[in-house]
């Protein structure tokens, strides 16, 4: 049985209720209009299925829809249309530092961000020391995480996250973020992963790191799926094209 | 990868659809208690840390009113509280209604400010406005013994019946969680919620026994007036506090009736509409 499984997920957005109409004068146009209201097509009946220990890297150009698919796995985002099932600890690396506030202590903050990933305080208390030692930030944990760098915060929140003990990692651009070495230190962790029969799905618009950690390429485009997945980690198959859209997220 | 067993812990799968009933639902809030708690530490450490005064803050604002209301409403205007100075009188309402206030305004803007874990991270939202509710006890609670410790100044007898405070305050924080669930919800719907709620609690707050007495009131709008779940409350709090009797119990009807209709109603409806937050943002 497949770890994650989606069938037929169709998803629409209302442009027009997002943001700008948060007021109340507006809700009568609303009231009236919501027929009419233009919908964006997230995605157009996506049907995948990942097994146990897969990696799978989803690519394609921005509004493709890979965020929307990664926020369904997740389960904060609910498809309009369709089936999915997920059989196993959820962790998203989607925000680092969930729930992080910047006038608390390092140690207040991986306390607080372990809990909103789903962990136990006594949980939290057995991998701290673990959690201090893989961010490489011994000194700073009394200290209010505004002190600290940009990257010693995505440092912290990453080492929360992989300490969590998911089964499913859902990785978003996360790791362009934090110095070379450190980085090559969260390829490192996310392949010791894998071996140990971890699930990975993520978004990369990085072609050498899709090729370097996943087993398949779903490629997207305007919210389906335009390929049969592809082997990445075949010999000579050619890597999936980079982001026409060339950003990062 | 197997987790270690432990008593309750959050869902390892998740489905969709699902029809989950009210007793999942507790399940799983039950499941995240312990970020229940973490987020109201966070509330309160983030609250008072950088701040030279820190807790006294919860202090010294109704301190500030009582003194304020006192000298405007027994110096100038002069509002009968039979033997009770007013001071005191005025204090009492002042801890129940900030209390009440306070944690409604938390939790109103409560989803909108953590808007990056909404969009991002799967947990129970009720956790959220839940979290901002129950951090404004620590407050009260202060606030409660300072109002003891002014009892005293006063030489005014402290009789056993303060300790009905604490179920007061229990049903209360059910009352204003009830009222935050459905707030939170809308206000991320629409963010009139929060101008609403930040004009109404004053205009609330008068149409409360806070500055003057239940008796001031006209008898025949008396029963009309009662119908207000504040008044019977607060009305609850200061017999207890101040005069050592039970309150009367009938007063509570309403305060409890709407605990009632608005914690369960709420909760059902805020579960429902809890997989759209995600897009409200």
């Amino acid at each position: 049985m497949s770890i994650i499984e989606l069938e037929g997920v169709w998803k629409s957005f209302h442009l027009a209720r997002r943001g700008d109409k948060g007021h109340l004068r507006e809700l009568m146009p609303v009231l009236f209009q919501r027929r009419h209201a233009p919908e964006f097509l997230a995605l157009k009946d996506i049907s995948f299925s990942v097994e146990q220990g897969e990696t799978v890297a989803l690519t394609g150009p921005n509004g493709s829809g890979k965020s929307t698919i990664l926020k369904i796995v997740t389960g904060v985002v609910h498809p309009t249309r369709g089936r999915v099932r997920v059989a196993g600890r959820v962790c998203p690396l989607i925000e680092l530092g969930a729930g992080f506030h910047h006038d608390l202590t390092g140690r207040d903050n991986v306390y607080l961000s372990g809990a909103v990933l789903g962990m136990s305080k006594r949980q939290i208390d057995r991998a701290f020391d673990a959690i201090v030692d893989f961010a490489e930030l011994g000194d700073f944990m009394g200290v209010p995480l505004k002190r600290l760098s940009s990257g010693m915060q995505v440092r912290l929140g990453f080492s929360v996250a992989v300490h969590a003990q998911p089964e499913i990692l859902i990785v978003d651009e996360v790791l362009a973020v934090g110095d070379a070495a450190f980085q090559s230190k969260c390829i490192d962790w996310l392949r010791q992963f894998q071996t140990k029969g971890g699930t990975i799905l993520f978004v990369s618009h990085d072609p050498k790191l899709v090729h370097a950690l996943s087993d398949r390429v779903l490629h997207l485009h305007g919210g389906e799926i335009k390929e049969v997945p592809i082997p990445a980690s075949g010999t000579d198959s050619p890597a999936p094209s980079p982001d026409p859209g060339g950003s990062t997220a | 990868m197997r987790r270690s067993p432990a008593a309750v812990e959050p869902p390892a799968s998740y489905t969709f659809p699902a029809r989950l009933g009210l007793r999942e639902h507790l399940r799983r809030l039950a499941a995240y208690r312990e970020l229940l708690l973490i987020m109201v530490a966070r509330d309160l450490k983030a609250r008072y840390t950088q701040s030279m005064l820190g807790l006294y803050w919860a202090v010294l604002n109704p301190l500030a009113y009582a003194l304020v209301l006192t000298a405007a409403f027994s110096v100038v205007v002069r509002i009968d509280t039979g033997d009770t100075p007013y001071f005191l009188f005025v204090l009492t309402g002042l801890l129940s209604w900030n209390l009440f206030a306070h944690a409604a305004v938390d939790a109103t803007e409560s989803l909108v400010v953590h808007d990056n874990l909404v969009t991002k991270v799967p947990f129970p939202r009720e956790v959220i406005p839940l979290s901002s509710v129950l951090a404004r006890i620590l407050d009260f609670m202060f606030s409660l013994l300072v109002l003891i410790g002014l009892m005293a100044v006063f030489r005014w007898p402290l009789h056993p019946h303060i300790l009905l405070v604490l179920p007061l305050m229990g049903l209360q924080v059910l009352f204003v969680a009830g009222i935050g669930l459905c707030t939170s919800m809308a206000n991320l719907f629409y963010r009139d919620v929060r101008q609403l709620v930040a004009v109404g609690l004053p205009l609330w707050m008068f149409l409360s026994p806070v500055i003057y007495p239940v008796k001031l009131v006209p008898e025949h709008l008396q029963g009309l007036y009662l119908l207000n779940p504040m008044a019977g409350l607060i009305n609850a709090y200061r017999t207890a506090l101040l005069h050592g009797t039970a309150p009367i119990w009938t007063d509570l009807i309403p305060v409890s009736g709407a605990t009632l209709v608005l914690l369960v109603g709420g909760y059902l409806l805020f579960k429902k509409m809890e997989p759209k937050f995600a897009e409200m943002v």
